[in-house]
């Protein structure tokens, strides 16, 4: 790993997260909302959210119908991390005085920078998920770290429901040369 | 006064830039730059009765990369002509 290439990356994730909190602050002070979003963190997936997906967001699944992703956070970022242009976002509020992981996302830029493709989401199913949800937060992260890549637009590469992501501005796109299902919304800069 | 001379000099002889700091500061210029002209964030574009009313408890929000591990280096893949 070259550190100053993982530096700079990592300085504009950390910034384009700054950018979302600083978004979020200012809606809460001017038009309310602060009950919902009251306490959130937006960080990087380390070894808490790792293994707080592996041991607390199982206990939930049967109720929701999810059962897990094919593989274990642990190991997607493990593939993701060599790339130090990779995405990633862990969303963690205090619910009731308890650290809660509300959810996670991967994804990595395409080799020219063109566009941001999320490649991973996943969500808790514990009664203390947030109301208004993670996509809210992760698609705004994914957007601006985006911008500060230099990339036109952000795909979302084979989402379970892609019409959730419609009203998030989210519309069918199609690729050559590639598999899976891609959604896409074009940057405004 | 030739000692304060001196002492001025000697202090602008060291400093701590490395690859690092020179990444982190390349980083922030890159940060300046793009927000310069200001930017409209997600949350932004959303009005102010959507935000209060805002309900994804119930969204389907997974996403899951059909090629698994698989993290190949993406071309930069042609949309197709609509």
């Amino acid at each position: 790993m070259h550190l100053p290439d993982f530096a700079y990356y990592y300085s504009l994730r950390n910034a384009s997260r700054e950018k979302v909190a600083s978004a979020i602050n200012n809606k809460i002070k001017t038009v309310g909302g602060l009950e919902a979003w009251n306490h959130l963190t937006l960080c990087s997936i380390d070894k808490s959210s790792i293994d707080y997906a592996r041991i607390e967001w199982p206990k939930h699944y049967s109720k929701s119908g999810h059962n897990g992703l094919q593989y274990s956070w642990d190991k997607l970022l493990y593939r993701f991390a060599p790339r130090p242009s990779y995405f990633d976002l862990a969303v963690w509020q205090i619910v009731d005085g308890e650290k809660v992981l509300q959810g996670m996302a991967l994804g990595k830029p395409s080799n020219g920078k063109h566009h941001l493709t999320i490649n991973w989401i996943e969500r808790s199913y514990a009664p203390t998920y947030m109301k208004p949800g993670v996509l809210f937060p992760i698609l705004a992260c994914a957007e601006e770290y985006a911008k500060l890549l230099g990339c036109n637009q952000v795909l979302i590469k084979d989402p379970e429901d892609p019409t959730v992501f419609r009203r998030y501005g989210y519309a069918p796109y199609e690729l050559r040369k590639v598999s899976g299902n891609y959604i896409s919304k074009e940057l405004q800069t | 006064m030739s000692k304060t001379i001196t002492a001025n000099a000697a202090a602008l002889t060291v400093e701590t830039t490395d690859e690092l700091t020179l990444a982190i500061a390349a980083a922030h210029a890159r940060v300046s730059e793009v927000y310069a002209a200001g930017s409209v964030t997600l949350i932004d574009t959303i009005s102010n009765k959507d935000w209060l009313e805002w309900d994804g408890q119930h969204e389907n929000a997974i996403v899951a990369d059909s090629d698994g591990l698989e993290v190949a280096d993406e071309e930069e893949a042609l949309p197709v002509a609509a």
